[in-house]
């Protein structure tokens, strides 16, 4: 008995070591999803490319201005959300909210503007062709796709939840919906106490 | 309130006609809003429960609105974590039951809106029961179910509920 008790002590230490060791590693190189490169276009003609969401915490989300439930809920959640961290005195300043369509044949430029500036005028939206959303969904591992249907009231079907990205490109964690904005806005506080420290 | 009073004395004056009479009408809307919208919007989004008092079940078969070029029921599934919108038949709604019609759940998929939808603060739709037969509902556009109509003050809605 008496000698028992250290080794479960030793294989207790070791264990947290274990556990220490897996999240410094999945933490620091193979855990959190980078955003890759992409090539879109913001709502007032602009490149918006990552570059745009260099340096930034962004609440970024997947949607199409025809989608008359989901997509409203969402954004006018973050439009709070994002009214509300600008309250906060512990919250950064370089918060974002994007709103990128993936309907590029229907959604153009002006629908997009008047579409975000609906829920708040500091939504920036963006859309291109089919293979650039590709390449900033998958990098984060959203989807996304257009039914096949006949004539112009096509759906699409894509991911619904909030995407945060660090200023450093990656990817913070994501709020699935729909969103209870005090809480996005407390987790988001923590994670940017998280990124912080690392 | 003084014409609900008129209704009471009414109804004790001549219970078993109105009763007749509300057989065919006791299907119920209520709480009904369309989520407001972005001007270029051209479709948008209803919601309403409908309450069935009467003691068969009935079905809603279609929707209209004359702003409109279609109108449909859709219901929304999100499952792992992705949105797919799907049309939704006949609706059933069971007897002395209700089905609520609600965000991120069921909703009126108000197709093709023509420019009037824009400036209107009320939004008029007709649904087609199979019972019932046509009942015409005029909702506010609201930007959230809890938010007052856009354009109304609060008595406004609330004698309009009932």
């Amino acid at each position: 008995m008496a000698l028992r008790r250290p080794n479960r002590f030793s294989s207790f230490v070791a264990t947290g070591l274990i556990a220490i060791t897996l999240v410094l590693v999945t933490g620091c190189s193979s855990g959190p999803k980078s955003v890759g490169e992409f090539a879109l276009t913001d709502a007032s003609g602009k490149a918006f490319s990552r570059d745009r969401l260099a340096g930034q915490w962004t609440f970024l989300v997947f949607g199409y201005t025809s989608c008359p439930d989901v997509c409203p809920i969402t954004l006018s959640e973050l439009a709070k959300v994002y009214q509300l961290l600008k309250t906060r005195p512990d919250s950064p300043k370089n918060v974002q909210v994007v709103f990128i369509s993936v309907d590029p044949a229907r959604d153009n430029p002006d629908a997009l503007q008047s579409f975000t500036r609906f829920f708040d005028p500091d939504i920036i939206a963006a859309t291109g062709p089919i293979p650039e959303l590709n390449r900033l969904s998958d990098s984060l591992g959203a989807f996304h796709r257009r039914l096949t249907e006949q004539g112009e009231e096509y759906r699409v079907e894509h991911s619904a939840d909030v995407w945060l990205i660090n200023p450093g490109l990656h990817l913070q964690t994501r709020f699935a919906i729909p969103l209870k904005v005090d809480r996005v806005v407390t987790d988001f506080i923590n994670e940017v106490s998280k990124g912080a420290s690392t | 309130m003084m014409q609900r009073i008129f209704a009471g004395v009414i109804l004790l004056l001549s219970g078993s006609i109105v009763s007749v009479l509300a057989a065919d009408s006791a299907i119920k809307i209520s709480d009904g809003w369309v989520r407001a919208a972005p001007e270029s919007a051209k479709v948008l989004a209803a919601y309403l429960t409908i309450e069935n008092h009467t003691d068969t079940a009935d079905t809603l078969t279609g929707a209209e609105g004359k702003a409109f070029a279609k109108v449909e029921v859709h219901r929304t599934e999100i499952k792992d974590g992705i949105a797919r919108m799907a049309a939704v038949g006949p609706l059933d709604i069971p007897s002395h039951g209700s089905v609520a019609l609600s965000p991120n759940g069921m909703h009126l998929m108000l197709m093709g809106a023509d420019k009037t939808v824009r400036s209107s603060d009320e939004i008029e739709l007709t649904l087609k029961f199979k019972n019932a037969g046509a009942i015409v509902v005029k909702l506010p556009k609201k930007m959230a179910p809890e938010d007052m109509p856009m354009g109304h003050d609060h008595e406004h809605m609330h004698e309009k509920n009932h």
